[in-house]
Parts: structure tokens; sequence; C-alpha cells
């Protein structure tokens, strides 16, 4: 209370606070709950308060034209508008503020509608509390300070880590948009890793126009030299500061330290593979190869495959993949091994049976791909978790056994008798294992995040989810960005897990990409400010910001060090504030007073 | 009994805030002797807070939060939880029943939890009766 | 950095018993850095001081200030306004804060809120560890930079006392064993030869053992 006093005569740089309190009837049904007259009369007697008005809807045009000239000519320097909540119209409301030349934090919002006439279970506590909010909302703006805006030239390149198929593309896309992409990879050549990550859209399976394959590595890699897109390898990150906008990154390019300006950071770094741990515990077998082995022995090794798959005899070839071993990326191991599946069935005339836990065609044409397996005439077979199939070698014949629970019913006893695919003889009980002698298996294979993830989140510091992939701000509303405005995260290096997705993600970092550097220029409300003479330089913010948005260092160039706050990269949570113990941080729309002062009960 | 109780609501605005005015909006009585405090994330709040709002003679403070891993700010809920951790122990050790401060959790959609939680909490806390800061001296 | 700890609030209120008007003052160095009497933790004790003794239905007024350092009496002195009309002061500073208050104000009572704890650093947020003992005689050089002094359970200069396991302290487990980690310090380095050295039995009079010490920079005296 006292503050709110001080404040009023003449706490606020010497000018007094004169407040101004605007009532929205919301077209008179307010007065069905409470008597706004004595509300308004109950408002003009608290101090500081100059000006009462009311309108019936103040949120309507006319209704905003009114609180415009009310708000100018009124001579008030802070204003309450009791009605709804703040989240139907503050930001409006605010706006007229800002039209009418004053800050837009010089406003509160009294909720009387939704949180207090609409919400009183009794009648009776309706008006105190309408009193009570009022008066908090009163002793609040009294208090308030200003939103600062700062306004700061964006630079118009963007860092693109990893010169995968997303990073190559990525860059550009960004070309395209007339920004200035570079594009970093560690190694010496770009080339993307693997072709079996371009694989799984075959064109006609996705209905797409690119056709995935080495041709399309080769076109790709032929527009970056045409743009003349600026291309950095044998280069790491090794530092990022700053924020959105104007990044300071430190590159280790060949041995040599290199410093960039850089407006937006895109990480699209490409995942690493291991071999399933049922892979990996069987003997090494020529005829037992991953998934990503497959596609090497199809597009390199025919031979080899040849071998394998046609001999003298004519007997059929049987090909058998497991799929759902591995965590995750379930779908990517479901198209590659679709593709590979029609491609053998139709090249080999093998007979080809896939087991999985799930067959999950959620994505583009993948449903169409699924249909066009089962013509090919390709075997599907369900495992679950507790009885996987399992497989076994003996004398170089390797079988595999798959618990289908769909067999176990005696009325699909007859539908697996095929040969070489045959219902087992040897249990009687409700397990009967599809029994089947592969020529060669395939697993999937499992996909980590790449080798150095943990080196270049601490360059970015950004976080990584339990999985090891970099963490989205919000899987939902924001899943290109990090938990740093600025850096955002294209293809598989978050989770992505086939090429469409991966090329859609794409799109949508660079559209994001563009809107933040497109203007020249970020305005930024300055949410949080810090006091370096009350800053004891612990880095307790620096270590607990959720965002990255505090830095330390000279707090201006040549100045004493302190905390301070990246507005671009700041998203106003205020848990910085929370944790000050010099109290040397304020959230300005939420100050310790603001927040004291809607404690104080009327008694 | 005839005591009502005063009660301090922390609310997130990206959830339970948003959750009160929905309850509002559906006419969804709660009563009317909780007072809202906005909040912009439950990680904004600071031990002190509470203490001032006992200190101001609240007889209970209820927290609400965003649910586990779903605060927009991603750590905002998590370091609420603990500061409420510590602040439990301390006013326990004042001689304020723990029981007076409460941490939910709660999305914006979950009106109806909400008018559940503070229906009961303000039971429970009528029930505790006046916080023992308002002793007469 | 000294490392100290909030004492127990019961603690506290028991010491300020029969007191009328308590001033808490804080401490805007050491102890804000290690989070246990800053501002921050200032308001918070005066504000839980002022709820316990309100509980026991006693009057009495706690206010709260903080200064820039209270181990100098240049800074404490700039307090005698603020202190004027209090009968108990709680200082939230290292022990040498609490004494130079005591110092420069001889007729009020001063108590500690903190307990000081040891002169270390944060090994992440929220978790200090020792790193130093002041003993008076540093030997880092000859240790590869880890002082057995305060990481050695036992302070020993010769090598592990033998019940050291896989690393780790036989008094806790969760103690590396400071041996252990000059040992491997000094592999590193390509220097383990260093350890063949013997070192001398340690002159503990300029640690503890000789009585309180003194520190003088006889040109920096006016």
């Amino acid at each position: 209370m006292d503050n709110h006093l001080d404040s009023c005569t003449g706490g606020n740089n010497g000018i007094p606070v004169k407040i101004g309190v605007f009532f929205c009837t919301c077209g008179h049904m307010m007065n069905d709950y409470f008597d706004v007259k004595a509300l308004m009369d109950y408002a003009a007697q608290v101090p500081g308060v100059a000006f009462v008005d009311e309108n019936r809807f103040l949120c309507t045009r006319s209704g905003l034209e009114w609180l415009r000239s009310k708000i100018v000519r009124s001579g008030c320097n802070r204003f309450v508008i009791a009605g709804c909540s703040p989240h139907q119209y503050e930001v409006r409301f605010m706006n007229v503020l800002e039209e009418a030349g004053l800050n837009r934090s010089f406003l509160t919002i009294a909720n009387i509608r939704e949180g207090c006439a609409w919400a009183c279970a009794d009648k009776e506590g309706c008006m105190p509390k309408a009193r009570q909010i009022l008066s908090s909302a009163i002793k609040r703006v009294a208090l308030a300070k200003p939103l600062e805006k700062v306004r700061r030239k964006v630079e118009s390149s963007a860092l693109v880590i990893g010169a995968g198929i997303s990073g190559i593309q990525m860059a550009i896309e960004l070309h395209g948009l007339g920004l200035r992409p570079i594009l970093v990879e560690k190694q010496e050549k770009v080339c993307p890793k693997d072709a079996s990550f371009m694989n799984p859209c075959t064109q006609g399976a996705q209905g797409s126009d690119e056709v995935f394959s080495s041709g399309w590595i080769t076109q790709k890699l032929k527009e970056l030299d045409d743009k003349k897109i600026e291309i950095l390898t044998s280069s790491q990150v090794t530092q990022v500061k700053g924020g959105p906008g104007a990044f300071r990154v430190t590159l280790e390019t060949a041995g040599q330290e290199k410093i960039l300006d850089i407006g937006s950071i895109v990480v699209s770094t490409e995942p690493e593979k291991r071999a399933v741990q049922k892979m990996t515990a069987l003997r090494p077998s020529h005829r037992i190869v991953s998934l990503s082995g497959l596609s090497d022995l199809v597009t390199r090794e025919r031979r080899a495959l040849e071998q394998i798959l046609v001999t003298a005899d004519k007997r059929t070839k049987y090909v058998c993949f497991i799929l759902g071993e591995a965590e995750g990326f379930a779908k990517r191991s479901t198209v590659m091994a679709l593709n590979e599946a029609i491609a053998l069935k139709k090249q080999f005339k093998a007979e080809v049976v896939i087991a999985a836990r799930d067959i999950i065609v959620s994505g583009t044409q993948i449903e169409t791909l699924y249909q066009k397996a089962r013509q090919a005439g390709i075997l599907f077979f369900r495992s679950t978790e507790d009885s996987g199939p399992t497989v076994s070698i003996e004398k170089g014949v390797i079988t595999v056994r798959i618990h289908d629970p769909a067999l176990d019913r005696p009325s699909a006893k007859a539908a697996s008798g095929n040969a070489g695919v045959c219902g087992s003889q040897e249990s009687e009980g409700a397990a009967r294992p599809v029994i089947i002698h592969a020529d060669l298996l395939v697993f999937e294979d499992e996909i980590l995040p790449g080798e150095d993830t943990e080196c270049l989140k601490n360059a970015l510091r950004v976080n990584l989810n339990k999985g090891g992939f970099y963490q989205e701000a919000n899987i939902h509303l924001k899943p290109n960005l990090s938990n740093k405005k600025g850096i955002f995260l294209a293809g598989s290096c978050h989770g992505k897990e086939e090429t469409c997705e991966a090329l859609g993600d794409v799109r949508s970092v660079a559209m994001a990409v563009y809107s933040t550097l497109s203007r020249g220029y970020l305005e930024t409300e300055q949410k949080v400010v810090i006091d370096t003479d009350k800053c004891a330089l612990c880095l307790t913010c620096f270590r607990s910001c959720p965002h990255q948005a505090i830095e330390i260092g000279e707090v201006e160039l040549g100045q004493k060090w302190g905390a301070k706050v990246i507005p671009e990269a700041c998203q106003g949570c205020g848990i910085c504030a929370g944790e000050c113990p010099a109290k040397a941080i304020e959230m300005v729309h939420y100050s310790d007073n603001q927040i004291f002062s809607e404690l104080t009960l009327e008694r | 009994m005839d005591f009502t109780p005063a009660i301090v609501a922390f609310c997130c605005e990206n959830s339970a805030y948003r959750a009160a005015d929905i309850a509002g909006a559906q006419q969804e009585g709660y009563p009317s002797n909780i007072r809202i405090c906005r909040l912009p994330c439950s990680g904004k709040l600071e031990i002190i807070h509470i203490l001032k709002a006992f200190e101001e003679g609240a007889d209970g403070v209820f927290v609400f939060a965003c649910h586990p891993d779903s605060c927009k700010f991603l750590l905002g809920n998590v370091r609420a939880g603990k500061r409420i951790d510590h602040t439990s122990t301390l006013l326990e050790k004042i001689g304020i029943e723990k029981e007076r401060l409460r941490f939910f959790f709660l999305s914006e959609l979950e009106w109806t939890a909400f008018v559940e939680m503070v229906r009961l909490g303000n039971e429970s806390i009528r029930n505790l009766g006046p916080s023992p800061v308002k002793k007469e001296p | 950095m000294i490392v100290a700890e909030q004492k127990d609030i019961t603690e506290i209120v028991k010491m300020i018993e029969g007191c009328q008007n308590i001033l808490v003052i804080g401490c805007d160095t050491c102890v804000t850095v290690c989070l246990a009497g800053g501002a921050k933790e200032v308001a918070i004790l005066a504000s839980g001081l002022r709820l316990a003794l309100k509980v026991q239905g006693k009057e009495a007024e706690v206010h709260e200030t903080s200064i820039e350092r209270q181990c100098e009496k240049e800074f404490v002195d700039a307090l005698k306004s603020a202190v004027k009309g209090h009968d108990l002061l709680i200082s939230t500073g290292c022990g040498i804060g609490v004494q130079t208050i005591a110092e420069q104000f001889p007729s009020l009572p001063v108590i500690p809120a903190l307990n000081t704890k040891l002169l270390g650093l944060p090994e992440k947020q929220g978790v200090w560890v020792e790193r130093c003992q002041a003993c008076g005689q540093c030997i880092l050089d000859k240790t590869g930079g880890v002082c057995p002094i305060s990481r050695c359970s036992k302070s020993l200069l010769n090598g592990p006392c033998g019940g050291s396991q896989n690393g780790k302290c036989e008094i806790n487990k969760d103690i590396d064993c400071g041996w252990h980690l000059i040992y491997e310090r000094l592999k590193a380095l390509n220097r383990l030869e260093s350890l063949a050295e013997i070192m001398p039995v340690k002159n503990w009079s300029t640690s503890r053992d000789g009585g309180p010490r003194k520190v003088i920079r006889e040109d920096m005296c006016l």
C-alpha cells in the first residue's frame, strides 16, 4: 500500500501518477451482477484515481475510438480497464495506449467479468470481490514501469550446420528467399553420409516430383555451386554468442578460427546408425544385413546380392525383414523396408516376408506404398513385444520363428500353409510360430543422434530431448525452434523420420528464418531488466534461463562485467527474476512490488 | 463454521488463469474468496511472494502450474515445484501448517478441475481455520 | 569463495526471543553468490521471522537491509543510521561479517543467520564443494593442482592412506579420493615421477595450529 501511495504522490520520477479507470459494462450485462455505478464511485475515491468513466462496449471499433479520445483528454498517465479477462482484449487496449502516445505497460485490466461477475458462486461475494479486484488493479498500475522497446539491425545471413539432405536443401531454399546461407560441414567434402538416407521415398511410391537417388545429390550439389552458396567444409561450430538476428559464431575451419556474424542458425545435422542389438547378438554373416547395409548392396555391390538371391537351382529364395526392434524411427524403417521389399520381389522374384511390430503409414503416400507391397505378394506378419521373432543359425541355415498373434486363432491355421513359410509342427499349444528359412535376413537400423551432437549442443547452448536429439521449444506450437530463439531445427536432427517429412521441415524452417530476418531489423520489448549495480555475477540466471537469453560479459563496451538479457531471445517467463539472489533482475510488467500490491487484503 | 478464508491463488497465465476464465465464462461458480494473482509463468513465483501473502493475512495460498513437461518455458513448473517444496518446509518450521500452501498442476482446458480444486482447497482451508498468523497478540 | 548455508529458521527464532526491533543485514558478496544471504534470502528470512513471531503471538518488528561487503568496516559503518532504534542485529553474512558488525556496533547484540561452511566452488548450480582449507602454505605446484589438504579426508601429504577403493574415499563413497585425483592428474601431465619425492612433515603453524593468523603487507600499510 505504501508503495502505491509513494508512486501516486510523485514517486514516479517526480511526475504524480494520475490514474484513469474505464468500465466496460459489456452491453449493460455487468449491471445484472453488481452495481457498476457504486463500483465507479468506489474507484473514484481510491488515491491516485483522477478520472472514471464507463462505456457499453469498449471492445468495438467505436468503443476503442471513444477510449482513445478519453485517454488523451483525461490527462491521466496510467489506466485501468475494468471489464473482461485480459486474455480477451488486453493487447488491443494496449495498442490504443500506444497510439495515444503512452507506454503499453501503463495499463492493467481488472478482470471483473470472467474473474468475478461470472465466477462468483455467491451473489453477495460478487461486489466485494469486484472492489478488491479493482483496487489491486489500481495499485498495480500505479507501480507500472514502462516497457522499453529495443530495435536491432539483423544480419541477413543464416548458418546451416550440417550439409546432409536437409542442410543442402535448406541452403538452396534460403538462397531462393534472398537470404545469405552459409553451409557448414564437419567433413572435408559435402556428400550426404549415406545413400540410404535418400532412399526411402522413391518416385512413384511417394508421388513426388523429386527422385531421391544419387542423381538428386549431384543435381543439388551443382545447384549449390551455381548459386555460389558459401560452403565451409572441415568446419565445426565452437561457440555461439548473441541472440536472434545477431549471433556471433566462432568456427574452427581447417584448424583456423573464424568468427562470423549470423542472423539465424539452422541445425540440420544427420543422425548416426547402429545395428540393433538383436542383430549384433548373431554370428556375423553376409546373409544378415541391416536396412542401410541392404541399400549398399543394392546400389554398390549388386553382384554380392545376386550371389545370395540367384542360384542355378532356381529354388525360391526367401528374404525376411525384421522391424520393430529399435526404439523410435519406426516410420522411416517401414518406408525403407517396403521400398526394398518391393524392389527385391520384382527384381529377384524372391519370396519376401516382413515381420513387424507395427507398420506405420501415417505419412505422404505410405499407405499406397504398403498396398503396393501387398499387391506384389509380400507377406506381412505381426510380432509382439513379448514374443518378437527369434532367429537361429544352424549349419549356415538362418531360421526365423515369428509368433503372429493373429495366427493363434484356430481359423487361421490354414492361412500359413505356404511352402517354406509353414505352420509349425513343433508346438501344439496356442503359440504356433511361423518358420522361415531365410536366405537373406534384414534388420532395421537403430537411429542415434549424431556423434557430435553433445559437442554442438554445448556450443549452441540448446537442449536435447530424452533420446539425445535436439529438443523443440514446443512440439506443437514451435516444432522447428530450439529452446533458444533464432536457432532452428530441420530434419532428422530432431527426430524427423523420413526424407519427405524432413524436406517439409526444411520449407517451414526457411519461412521462419525468412520472417525473422527479412525486415532487416527486429523490434522487441525489454521484458526483463537487470540492475548491473546489484548484480553479484553469481551466474544463477545464466544457468537457469531455459532459453539461454542471458549472457555474462561487459554490460556496455569497456564497462564492468554483469549479466545482461538478450531481449530478442527472452521469452518473458521470469524464471531469472525468481532465481536472482541479489534481486537485481526485475520483470517489468510483474515487478515484486506489483505482485505484493495484489496481495494486500481488504479488511 | 462461520469462517471465510482468504485465499490467494497464483495462476500461470498460460494455463490456470485461462482455466479460471473459462470456468467463469461457463458460469461455473467458485468461491468468491479466492483471489487470483496472474503470473507470466509459475516459474516467476518466488518464495517471498508466498510468505508475503501469509503476512498480508492469507489463510491459504494455492499455486497453479502447468503439467510436468508442458511448461511453455520448459522449466517454469519444475522451478515452481522446487520452490514450493522449500517453502512448505519453511512454513512448517515457522509454525504455519504446510497444508495451507497447495500446489496444483493444471492445463488450460481443465476448467472443471480448476473449480473442483479450488472448491476442495477452500473447504480444506476452512477446516484448518484462520491462519495462525492472524492470532491476536 | 566463502560458502555458507542458512541456519534452520527455528534456531534463529529462538535466538531472537525477547527482542522487539530486529534488523536483518544481508551481504552482497560471497553469500549472495552462494545463494545463502543475499537480498533475496534476507527478504525471505525477515518475512519468515515476522510470520514466526506473529504465530507465537509476539509483537516485534523485523526490518531488512543489505550492504556491499560485511567484512569491511567502512561498509558496515554506513549502516549506522539504519541500525538506529534496533535492539538486535541478524547478519546473513559469513562469520567474518557477523564479527565485523559486532566490532562496529559494540552496544548491540548481533546473531548469525548462517553457518559458514567452506572455501570452495559450485560443482553445479546449488551444490558447493570444498577446495581449500587456508592452510597458509600452498603446495598445489607439487600435486598437479589438486589440494591434498582439502580433498584428502586425512589431509595426507605422501600418497593415499590405503583405504580408498575405485577412486573413492573410505570415509564416504561419494567423496573422491584426493590422492587418486592427484595421481590421475599427474599421469595425464606425464609427471608421475614427482610423486617419488617425499614431502617433509608439514609445518601446520601457518594453519590454524599457530593460533589466529595475520597477513601484513608492509608497503601497503598507511
